[in-house]
């Protein structure tokens, strides 16, 4: 608990770390919520074909 | 080995590892923020900027790693011709490129209270940009042919003349002179880091890969749709 009273009443330092950590965790959220809709959205199409395409023969 | 890269299997594999897989890439990542912030001390030198090293370093590493795995997968592909090892390249190239960004964005905001600027042309630092673009050549070559196998195949032969790029990243800083420090940490000698620091540094990494594969599982099940859908079509 000590380190991080000192990480947050060190100003100058606590901008860039934060901002660091939350760009992290931006770009990994975004990720994986976009490969998720994108598989989602592929697997969605590719039921309703197959079932199409299962009717058809 | 060929026999569980069948897609179909693959899928069928994955159905069952991937609940595990995130599971512990939010455990990992717990305990490694918390390492990272509560239990690790600032540096010597660089105070408690060298807390972004936690995200840099490990993102860094993945850079590095997701392209040797396209790699390998691109060398499979143009001997084999193996349909799997083409959806994993294509699947983990805009991983990679995310996390290159990654490490060049948060290498950036830690070298200006470090190094008192943004960028340097420095050769670590220029090799990593390097890195990014090849990932960024591989995504549109791969997506730029209507045949898709026409697209692996280019996109393949542009990642293993880009391997070149890998011993430079890495040996960069024993070459020349930069700004970047040396490895702290190396295969042939003990790490050259305080345990302290050494802890949350191996958790977000861990953490970091079950990420990887977590996104990457879900990209690959994504890309074996979209080839299922294109059979489908072209049978009709």
């Amino acid at each position: 608990m000590e380190y991080f009273i000192e990480f947050v009443q060190n100003e100058n330092s606590f901008r860039y770390v934060l901002s660091s950590y939350l760009i992290a965790f931006l770009f990994i959220f975004f990720l994986m919520f976009f490969s998720n809709i994108r598989t989602k959205k592929y697997e969605k199409e590719y039921l309703k074909i197959e079932k199409n395409y299962e009717g058809k023969t | 080995m060929f026999k569980i890269a069948n897609p179909r299997r693959f899928q069928k594999l994955t159905e069952f590892i991937y609940p595990i897989i995130n599971i512990f890439a939010f455990i990992l990542f717990t305990i490694g923020m918390y390492f990272s912030f509560f239990a690790s001390p600032p540096d010597y030198l660089q105070g408690q900027t060298v807390r972004i090293m936690y995200i840099h370093v490990p993102s860094a590493w993945l850079s590095l790693g997701i392209y040797s795995l396209m790699a390998v997968c691109s060398f499979i592909s143009i001997i084999w011709k193996h349909t799997l090892a083409d959806i994993i390249a294509r699947s983990a190239a805009p991983i990679g490129a995310t996390f290159t960004l990654l490490t060049l964005i948060t290498g950036s905001i830690w070298g200006k209270p470090t190094w008192g600027t943004w960028w340097v042309w420095d050769a670590r630092l220029t090799s990593e940009l390097i890195l990014f673009f090849i990932y960024c050549g591989h995504i549109l070559i791969s997506n730029s042919f209507d045949d898709t196998r026409k697209g692996d195949r280019a996109a393949s032969i542009l990642t293993l003349i880009g391997i070149i790029n890998l011993p430079v990243i890495k040996w960069s800083v024993d070459w020349w002179n930069t700004l970047h420090q040396p490895a702290s940490i190396s295969k042939l000698s003990s790490p050259n880091i305080d345990i302290q620091m050494l802890t949350p540094l191996s958790f977000m990494t861990f953490a970091f890969i079950f990420f990887f594969l977590s996104i990457l599982i879900t990209r690959i099940r994504g890309e074996i749709y979209l080839r299922k859908i294109e059979v489908i079509k072209l049978s009709n």
